[in-house]
């Protein structure tokens, strides 16, 4: 028996009806030659089909200008984000690639790369590069950092953990220099996890479209299928299937620039509901911009929770402005915030010298802070006063 | 680690030299053989020239000024630059064999070192033990660990700082390898690979190891660097031979130990013979019992060896009865196996190393080089199966000056009997080889399958294997897993091969033992995918810290078993039903009587039913069912079949056949393992027609029966065609090449079996010739021993015949 129907049967298989060996081996040779002849003719066809360039053997390449919809006015500053906030005139250059598995490892690889830049301010030139051929891979690879440069600033979609570590993977298999991991990066995933996260069931690239750019793709070939597209291609040469895949990675890149733009408003702060503000302001802050930090949670007041609402607090104790700070707290007190008083205490206690206040809030602070706290104000009072019971009478003390 | 040679001495007083006495005297009659291994010195070199001053400064520190002669051997070999392996003893210094030409080259700036150990624990040890060096010596060598407990944020150094990695098999095939790209700047500086515990690269294991090999070897060649190999094995028969094939090239070797050794005692022990009529002897259980408990009453430490996990549970039981009676003292006695959890064990390692444990009983588990510090006395309740086995264990009492006592406690198989009746046999044999096939179909398959992904297959690669690689890229191309173009075999599928591929085993997926009395249902032990049908069935009893818990019910698919705490008095014993078909015939030897061949076959186990054991007593209480899908597998075998013409000649009624195969099959199932020097649980026996018609059991009764393919009991002389058959199979699904050696010394394995059946000193046939036979055969008019002597008579008769290909 042949080695195949040995492996089959070692396998479990129900073993293939084998003809003669040399019947089957004829077979496999002419598959051989199938096989091989990834050619001129088919490469033709596909760039037809797709009406795309090739480039070398086996290299396809479609490029189109993008006008972006709705960009009225003055263009908005692109680095009005947390993670890029201070860059000086950054080379954009948005990024989605579709890969052959999922799984991560070196042995899957980018069969399609979608790049664009910005030609002017409402103009994306969209670049596609689709492997023909696994002997592609290395011409794309260099195409593709030539033109990305040195100086680009890439914007994905998941790309810190997945397009570029896979990139740079097969940069490497392929002995194409540097690769891409090198470049300053923007991943929109994080951007949109730390705004929306807990008002939204997932993240992915689709529902922060449907979300908040309204886009409803229709006759989209899901990402998952893309691989199966690349092997029919391969394997039996169907051209449609790519077609799909092509539209579906251009959608992929013009939403990252959709999305980036769109991205700076709620991080501006305008207030809209169903936005994790505290979040934004938290990274504005993080990123030592704390006007905007302060700016994002005001606009939102009326959204707060009590932990947003002693952020904004904190924010204002910050920058001096007590006044705003302790109308805040009082606020959050008379709602019964155990924190806020905690805040208020030492407000009273260090800010304003005022103990007796101080202790009342004391008495209905936190819990686990309560006796210290009176204790040390009692002491500072320098009398027996006996400890207030705690309820509305810090309240009731407000001049 | 020191190297000066210390002083051998026994003081008369010393408590091992007085538990020898007191079981010479007590116990004459048991002790069939003693052998006194005498203290050896220290053969010594001064240390190398040329040595790093910091290395230099580290040894000193640690108070070694001088080499055992293997250490400087080890690192004359690695200045000349070749791949070698390191035989020697346990706790002789095997590490500074590859720590110092490794720290060398570190030191110097010249590379970097991967370690590999077989488990975590042993890696683990191994990083601490650099540490110090290198805290000694200030020597600023990054040491890590990378395996599965390493965390995801400390990946990254690891692979960019480490001077040396220390990791596993498992964790080089399922993240390092398929990631490789970033692992390039490691790889690139890459001198030595180190690969200890060598020995435990044998069977399924050694062949995926071998197959990784190949495929680092390919990674490596991609970035250029070409390092030298460094093994570390116990002593076995073929240590270079191994280490060759593991590596595809030429390997030197060390086989001189140089380290002190202290005087070592051994003891054969046959338990006494309870029932001549049977021939049957007391349980080597309750002579090691009895042994463990001397031992520790005169306050010695010791270990005992079991060679189940069961075995283990019921005399941990045994003991703790008698030394952890008082809850409110901390208990003295320990079990330690697979399947605990890696926290119990550690723990247990631990007390081990304290000192705080006074008796621990184990199954193969210790036998690796995990520091448990020195004891004093080992037992071993029954051959462990291989020669290198047993000396591995007995290593594990006694250090380099201090006498130790190791007595082997015989059980009632063949093999134990055989040995403590041949004594000179055993001391005098070497041990075994390892046999691995790195080029087994399935496991070379699955690695084809990982190369492919790892780095994609030029036309004319090779991959070191003796079959022709592009049959496989070939293969693996029509299930479109890869895709030829132009002269290059491309991954083509969106799979992560190295996933579904387990380098310990050909099946899959190990079943978690989930106690449900706790809230939370705790995971209490892991058991493997293979021994879970006979073990975790529900009812069945499962014993942790000899604490028996019973299986409630089974979840097959989600692979747990969920089980509650029991106080049952008893535990439970699979009864497994084992059908064959064979499938193709590689090759036979004929005569007018008989017939011998080996080939593929395809066997079906069926786990029929279960028995109740009471404790101590050992009596049969009850049955339950067990209720599992059959386990399928395919796999080699070889086996024997008399003529049917010839086989009513001398055995005239076919009842009288079967018992006589199934003496046979049994005598020769043990007397193979012995041949091959593989371990009884590699081979699988069973006799029947080779058809999967019909298979032979041994019944309530003690006599042979004939089931059918469902498993009910048939007739014998109401069937038709009747031709018996004895198989032994490689018990690996693909088979791991035990066969084909097999076959290749069927003459031998026919010949021993004979003598074993016609020397042995029973009547009827006893365990340790044809198997247990029950009082009521006298009754039967004939002897099974008898029996079986004739059916292997006529397979002896055929036995030297020239061979004929199928």
């Amino acid at each position: 028996m042949n080695l195949a129907g040995r492996l089959d049967r070692l396998r479990g298989r129900p073993a293939e009806q084998t003809p003669d060996t040399l019947a089957h081996q004829l077979q496999r040779l002419d598959g051989r030659r199938t096989a091989k002849a990834v050619s001129p003719p088919r490469i033709d066809a596909l760039a037809r089909a797709l009406q795309a360039d090739v480039h070398g053997d086996s290299l396809l390449l479609r490029e189109h200008a993008y006008a972006l919809p709705g960009c009225q006015g003055d263009p908005p500053d692109l680095t009005m984000l947390p993670e890029v906030q201070g860059l000086r005139d950054p080379d954009w250059v948005y990024l989605d690639t579709e890969t052959t598995g999922l799984s991560g490892g070196v042995g899957n690889l980018a069969f399609m790369v979608g790049v664009a830049r910005y030609t002017d301010a409402r103009t994306l030139s969209v670049r596609q590069y689709l492997l023909g051929s696994f002997a592609a891979e290395a011409v794309m690879l260099r195409e593709l950092v030539d033109w990305v440069g040195r100086d680009a600033v890439l914007v994905s979609y998941n790309g810190k953990c997945f397009d570029l570590p896979l990139l740079d993977a097969r940069c490497a298999m392929q002995r194409v220099a540097d690769g891409l991991g090198r470049l300053r990066h923007l991943d929109l995933m994080y951007t949109v996890r730390r705004a929306y996260r807990r008002y939204w069931p997932d993240c992915r690239l689709q529902t922060a479209e449907k979300r908040l750019l309204d886009l409803h793709r229709a006759g989209d070939l899901p990402g998952s299928e893309a691989p199966a597209a690349w092997q029919a291609w391969l394997r039996r040469g169907s051209t449609a299937p790519l077609g799909g895949v092509l539209q579906h990675n251009f959608q992929d890149v013009a939403s990252l620039a959709l999305l980036h733009r769109d991205l700076l408003r709620d991080y501006a702060g305008r207030g809209e509901a169903r936005v994790d503000h505290a979040a934004i302001s938290r990274a504005w802050q993080q990123a030592g911009h704390e006007s905007l930090a302060c700016r994002v949670l005001e606009a939102a007041v009326a959204h707060l929770d009590e932990a947003g609402t002693l952020q904004l607090a904190a924010l204002y104790r910050r920058c001096g402005e007590w006044a705003r700070a302790e109308a805040l707290w009082l606020q959050l007190h008379a709602a019964g915030s155990t924190l806020a008083a905690s805040e208020l205490s030492k407000y009273y206690e260090h800010r304003r010298r005022d103990y007796r206040r101080a202790i009342d809030f004391a008495a209905v602070c936190e819990p686990s802070e309560r006796s210290t706290r009176c204790g040390r104000l009692q002491g500072k009072i320098g009398s027996n006063l006996p400890l207030p019971l705690g309820g509305g009478i810090a309240g009731s003390n407000t001049p | 680690m020191s190297a000066l040679p210390l002083p051998v001495s026994s003081e008369p007083n010393d408590p091992v030299d007085r538990l020898t006495r007191r079981l010479k005297t007590k116990y004459a009659g048991r002790i069939c053989a003693e052998l006194t291994l005498p203290a050896r010195p220290a053969q010594t070199a001064p240390l190398p020239a040329g040595l790093d001053e910091r290395l230099l400064r580290a040894l000193r520190a640690r108070g070694i000024h001088e080499l055992y002669a293997h250490q400087a051997e080890a690192w004359r070999l690695a200045g000349e630059g070749r791949h070698f392996v390191v035989v020697t003893p346990t706790a002789s210094g095997k590490t500074l064999c590859y720590n110092l030409p490794v720290l060398q080259a570190v030191c110097n700036g010249q590379g970097k070192a991967l370690y590999l150990f077989p488990t975590k624990a042993l890696a683990q040890d191994q990083v601490a033990e650099l540490l110090e060096l290198n805290k000694a010596g200030e020597l600023g060598v990054r040491a890590y660990t990378f395996d599965g407990d390493t965390p995801g944020d400390a990946r990254k150094a690891v692979r960019t700082r480490g001077d040396i990695v220390v990791s596993n098999p498992d964790m080089l095939h399922q993240a390092i390898l398929p990631h490789h790209t970033k692992w390039a700047q490691f790889f690139e500086n890459l001198q030595y690979v180190v690969i200890d515990e060598m020995h435990t690269y044998r069977g399924v294991f050694g062949a995926h190891v071998a197959n990784l090999i190949r495929r680092l070897k390919r990674i490596l060649a991609f970035y250029g660097a070409s390092p030298q190999f460094v093994f570390c094995s116990a002593t076995i028969a073929n240590p270079v031979e191994l280490a060759t094939r593991l590596l595809g090239e030429d390997v030197a070797a060390v086989t001189r130990s140089g380290a002190p050794q202290g005087e070592r005692r051994l003891l054969l022990w046959n338990p006494p013979v309870i029932n001549p009529d049977l021939g049957l002897r007391a349980s080597a259980r309750s002579q090691t019992n009895r042994i463990a408990r001397l031992a520790t009453r005169i306050g010695l430490k010791s270990i005992v060896f079991a060679r189940s996990r069961l075995m283990v549970e019921v005399l941990t039981k045994y003991l703790k009865d008698v030394f952890d009676k008082d809850p409110r003292r901390p208990p003295r006695v320990f079990a330690y196996r697979g399947g605990y959890l890696p926290t119990q064990r550690r723990e247990t390692e631990r007390r081990l190393r304290d000192g705080s444990i006074d008796c621990v009983i184990s199954t193969s588990a210790l036998e690796l080089g995990v520091d448990i510090g020195s004891l004093d006395v080992c037992v071993l309740n029954g051959y462990p199966g291989s020669i290198a086995a047993t000396w591995q264990r007995l290593g594990r009492a006694g250090r380099r000056n201090r006498t130790s006592l190791g007595v082997l406690v015989a059980g009632s198989e063949p093999l134990d009997q055989y040995i403590v009746r041949n004594p000179d046999f055993f001391l005098g044999a070497s041990p075994e080889h390892a046999r691995i096939d790195p080029d087994q179909l399935l496991v070379l398959l699955d690695h084809v399958r990982c190369a492919a992904f790892e780095l994609p297959f030029h036309a004319d690669e090779r991959f070191g294997s003796r079959h022709p690689l592009e049959q496989f890229l070939q293969y693996l191309g029509d299930e479109g897993v890869v895709h030829l173009e132009g002269d290059t075999w491309h991954w083509a599928t969106d799979a992560y091969p190295a996933n579904a591929v387990s380098l310990r085993s050909v099946a899959e997926g190990n079943f978690l033992v989930v106690d449900q009395d706790h809230d939370s249902r705790q995971v209490i032990a892991e058991v493997d995918f293979s021994s879970a049908p006979e073990t975790i069935y529900p009812g069945a009893i499962y014993m942790l810290q000899a604490a028996p818990y019973q299986v409630e019910s089974l979840d097959w698919d989600g692979r747990k078993a969920y089980v509650r705490p029991t106080r049952a008095d008893y535990y439970t014993d699979a009864i497994v039903y084992t059908r064959l078909k064979i499938l193709e015939r590689f090759a036979e030897r004929a005569t007018a009587q008989a017939r011998v061949a080996h080939g593929e076959v395809h066997l079906v186990r069926r786990f029929a039913g279960y028995k109740k054991i009471r404790y101590y007593t050992h009596e049969n209480i009850g049955y339950g069912n067990i209720n599992l899908p059959d386990q399928e597998m395919h796999t080699t075998a070889a086996w024997w079949e008399i003529r049917p013409g010839e086989l009513e000649r001398a055995l005239p009624s076919r009842q009288m056949a079967l018992d006589g195969f199934l003496g046979a099959a049994y005598a020769m199932h043990h007397v193979a393992a012995l041949q091959m020097m593989s371990e009884t649980s590699d081979l699988g026996r069973a006799v029947g027609d080779g058809d999967g018609k019909w298979f032979a059991t041994q019944g309530a009764n003690g006599r042979g029966q004939m089931r059918d393919v469902s498993g009910e009991e048939i007739a014998p002389d109401y069937q038709g065609a009747f031709r018996p058959a004895v198989f032994l199979y490689d018990n690996h699904p693909g088979g791991i090449g035990l066969s084909e050696p097999l076959y290749a010394r069927q003459a031998e394995v026919v010949r021993g079996a004979l003598e074993l059946v016609e020397r042995c000193d029973c009547r009827y046939g006893c365990p340790s010739c044809v198997g247990p036979v029950l009082a009521s055969d006298e009754e039967r008019g004939y002897s099974p021993r008898a029996l079986a002597a004739t059916v292997l008579g006529l397979f002896a008769a055929a036995a030297d015949v020239a061979p004929r290909p199928a």
